[in-house]
């Protein structure tokens, strides 16, 4: 008899419940570089989806486009956040807005890299097919831009 | 000579029926009453390729040999075909082989002479023609490092005690399949006037527990109560299969064993020179290739051009073909082809021949094999051996930091080929 | 050396035994001529069409074998070396929800093995169900300590999970009592790469390669590796240590150090944009071509 029945239960009884490889890392930062914040959030929730961590990581997902959505607003619509957009732009040129928000994805993105790291690290182990990241890397780099414009207009 | 009407029906249903082999028998043996030994000997040698492990077209070119007035030939092969499935005695091939022993003494089964106790029946003890350096055509090269690397220290071990020089051990010969290393290992046995024992997987391995480890130590003590005498062994990689790689405890222990046998303590292995040759040098254990063991490979290459050219020249002996035909050239067209894939050239441009004497309506026997026939035979092979040189090619590219390849890759350089 | 114990009168069994010596050697050509003529006989026989499925195996024809395994325990249900054997190719094709099952019918039978455990260790592996997967191995550790499949499955465990230069005591025992076992030198490599250390990775890979010259992978890696340490290679470092990570820290360092510059010494600012636009075009050109050279 095992010390730990619980281990005899099953995990992946259904097909559907089996993880699948997730998008290359390639893939997710250069969304992220392109598409900014929204796409790195979409990114980690396409890849948790295909690793059936869903419920999981769907809150780091919000979390990011939230805390986007809360810096927009702040440097858009407040006192301190415009005072601080200034300045900003001050040290760093017109594109200061733009390279914060390119920042912050990059550093999303990092985030997602260490939160799947053992999944990487699996699928090059194993040698899992991952799925070709053209098609999705584009729509998502397209989606996060047009999102984060849309968002700041609208704010601005 | 003029055909006979059988002789003319039978091409003519050759003709139509080129894999049949009981009419290419019956052709044979009807070259063979009309006395025309040289075209009845090439069916045979097509029948013995066809057939290579039937007794019927080894018997059938024995008799022909005999006919031919070649009696050693004949005799030779006839032994041959005694160890093959379906031999049927032929009453005047005993009658010389009885007369043959009864002069000459020693019998026949081994080479050297010695007689062989009948408790390891396994052992394949085959003497087929008696192929010397002489026999095998130009790879001189090889040749000479064979001589100095094998059959000199063998045969002057003094010699070599005295420069201090390396001789002992067994000798490894790799290289791509089809290129002669079992042809060249019963070569060095006749250079060495040694006995010669080959081992093949299948006189090893056995179903019983611990037997696969008992008839090595079987082949070694019979070899070594032989001495002088050569022990071959054939695919070396499948009977010292890699232990890192091996699954299974059983081929880790047949390693062991040939281990300690080639170490050869507490025994003596003087006079006992072993070889082995495999295509797959890689997939043999490390520790057999260290120093007493194994530690001296020789690569093996396919034919170089004048051996390529001294094949066709054999093998179309007796075939019609036309003058025009340049073996210089075919055989500088035929780079890294191995034996087989002669024969299998040649083949081909027979089947070209064939069909063209079909198509124009003439006698198979009045069309000879042209330059074109052996164009399009060319056109439709390619030599077996590059998978394998290409396979080397990725080691000694990527991979070549120690001396393992360095005769491939000279080789490789040589052919233009890395 | 211990005398001969004949096997129990069973032509069959011999049969299977020489097959698998064959197949243990890699002999596929001549232990399926071998397997043919004792199929001809014994058509039946559960052990000769396990072998058969071996043999479909070695020569990557998976879904052969496991379709014949399915016939073999559909007659004999309590074959276990047909059901450990699928149970390993399941695994291996990504069949992890039946590979569960099978795993659970066969540790239900079997309880006291640890190879069973060790054996469901490496579904959960495969399905990235990581905590279950290292409970497994140690469970089948705890049943006995010097599994040798168990120990293989951490070391696994560990390469995936460890952080970087951390080692696998797991690794380190194995490679001990198995200094050339091909498996775990593979693993090594796959170690050395995790960690960045590209030098010692390509002399792993390059033995591998001498090892299995006819190997797609390790001529990959060998050809990959080579390009990723030539010398012109040398300024990518950072980016190969760190990988993506590597890449945003210069990222932003270059947009935050030219911007400092451009204000603290305005005459070097264009110079080190040019070079920093230079080095990022170089990182994205060079290793392509020089792919495209090395390996020409």
């Amino acid at each position: 008899m095992s010390r730990r029945p619980d281990l005899l239960r099953p995990t992946v009884s259904e097909p559907a419940q089996v993880a699948r490889a997730p998008y290359s890392l390639q893939t997710g930062f250069l969304s992220a570089f392109f598409g900014g914040p929204f796409a790195a959030a979409l990114m980690l929730g396409l890849n948790a989806w295909r690793l059936k961590r869903l419920p999981r990581d769907a809150a780091w997902a919000l979390l990011i486009a939230a805390a986007f959505t809360a810096w927009l607003a702040f440097t858009q619509q407040t006192e301190p956040g415009l005072a601080l957009q200034a300045r900003l732009v001050e040290l760093g040129g017109r594109n200061a807005m733009s390279i914060a928000a390119r920042l912050f994805a990059l550093l999303a993105c990092v985030g997602t890299a260490l939160l799947h790291r053992r999944e990487q690290r699996s699928a090059d182990l194993f040698g899992l097919q991952r799925p070709n990241g053209w098609g999705v890397g584009i729509a998502l780099i397209v989606i996060g831009w047009g999102a984060s414009h849309l968002l700041a207009s609208a704010l601005a | 000579m003029t055909d006979s009407p059988t002789r003319q029906a039978l091409e003519q249903k050759l003709l139509q029926a080129p894999f049949d082999l009981e009419l290419r028998h019956d052709y044979a043996n009807l070259l063979l009453a009309e006395g025309d030994t040289a075209a009845a000997l090439a069916q045979a040698e097509l029948l013995g390729q066809q057939q290579p492990a039937q007794a019927r077209p080894v018997l059938l070119r024995a008799r022909i040999l005999l006919a031919a007035r070649q009696p050693a030939d004949a005799l030779t092969a006839y032994t041959r075909a005694r160890t093959l499935a379906g031999f049927e005695s032929d009453d005047a091939l005993e009658a010389l082989g009885a007369s043959a022993q009864s002069s000459r003494g020693p019998q026949l089964q081994v080479v050297g002479g010695r007689a062989v106790s009948a408790e390891v029946v396994a052992i394949q003890q085959v003497r087929e023609e008696k192929v010397r350096f002489t026999s095998i055509v130009g790879m001189e090269a090889l040749k000479k490092t064979i001589r100095l690397k094998i059959i000199e220290p063998y045969l002057k071990p003094g010699l070599f005690e005295r420069f201090r020089a390396q001789s002992g051990g067994g000798i490894l010969l790799y290289g791509p399949p089809g290129c002669g290393k079992t042809m060249i290992a019963r070569a060095i046995a006749n250079e060495c006037n040694a006995g010669f024992i080959s081992v093949g997987i299948s006189d090893v391995l056995n179903m019983w527990l611990g037997e696969s480890e008992r008839n090595l130590a079987s082949l070694f003590d019979k070899a070594r109560a032989e001495q002088p005498c050569v022990l071959f062994f054939d695919e070396l990689d499948a009977l010292a299969y890699s232990r890192s790689k091996a699954g299974s405890a059983s081929s880790r222990t047949v390693v062991n064993e040939f281990l300690s046998q080639l170490d050869g303590i507490g025994r003596e292995n003087r006079g006992l020179l072993v070889l082995a040759a495999t295509n797959m040098p890689w997939d043999v254990d490390s520790a057999m290739k260290r120093p007493g063991r194994f530690s001296r490979q020789i690569f093996v290459p396919p034919p170089d051009a004048a051996a390529r050219q001294a094949m066709l020249e054999i093998k179309l002996t007796g075939v019609p073909v036309d003058g025009a035909v340049d073996f210089g050239k075919l055989a500088t067209a035929t780079a890294h082809y191995s034996g087989a894939d002669i024969d299998g050239l040649i083949e081909l441009a027979k089947e070209s021949a064939l069909a063209t004497a079909l198509e124009a309506g003439a006698g198979a026997s009045e069309h000879a094999m042209s330059a074109g026939d052996f164009d399009a035979a060319l056109a439709q092979s390619q030599a077996s051996t590059l998978d394998w040189l290409r396979t080397v090619r990725n080691v000694v590219k990527y991979a070549g930091e120690d001396a393992s390849y360095k005769e491939v890759e000279a080789y490789l350089k040589a052919t233009k080929l890395l | 050396m211990d005398a001969a114990e004949p096997l129990q009168p069973s032509s069959a069994e011999a049969y299977a035994r020489q097959v698998g010596e064959l197949l243990d050697r890699r002999r596929s050509a001549q232990a399926r001529n071998l397997l043919r003529e004792a199929l001809a006989s014994f058509p039946d026989d559960a052990d000769l069409l396990l072998q058969g499925a071996r043999a479909d195996a070695l020569e990557d024809r998976n879904a052969s074998a496991i379709e014949t395994l399915q016939r073999v325990i559909a007659r004999q249900p309590d074959h276990f070396g047909a059901q450990a054997f699928l149970l390993s190719l399941l695994t291996e094709e990504g069949e992890l929800a039946e590979a569960e099952r099978l795993a659970l019918g066969l540790i239900g039978a079997h309880p006291q093995s640890p190879d069973l455990y060790a054996a469901y260790a490496r579904v959960m592996l495969r399905a990235l169900q990581f905590p279950k997967a290292r409970a497994l191995a140690q469970e089948a550790l705890h049943l006995h300590p010097e599994n040798d499949f168990a120990l293989r499955v951490l070391a696994l465990c560990d390469v995936i999970e460890l952080p970087r230069g951390t080692d696998s005591t797991a690794l380190r025992r194995l490679l001990a009592e198995h200094p050339e076992d091909q498996h775990l030198l593979s693993l090594v490599v796959t170690a050395l790469l995790q960690n960045g250390d590209q030098r010692a990775a390509l002399r792993g890979a390059r033995e591998m390669l001498r090892q299995h010259p006819d190997s797609p992978h390790w001529l990959n890696l060998v050809q990959q590796l080579s390009v990723q340490n030539h010398w012109t290679m040398k300024p990518m470092w950072p980016l190969q240590r760190w990988g993506w990570t590597g890449s945003v820290v210069l990222w932003v360092g270059g947009v935050v150090g030219l911007r400092v510059l451009g204000q603290v010494s305005p005459a070097l600012a264009g110079p080190a944009s040019v070079l920093w636009l230079g080095y990022v075009v170089y990182s994205w050109v060079w290793p392509p071509l020089l792919r495209r050279w090395l390996l020409r």
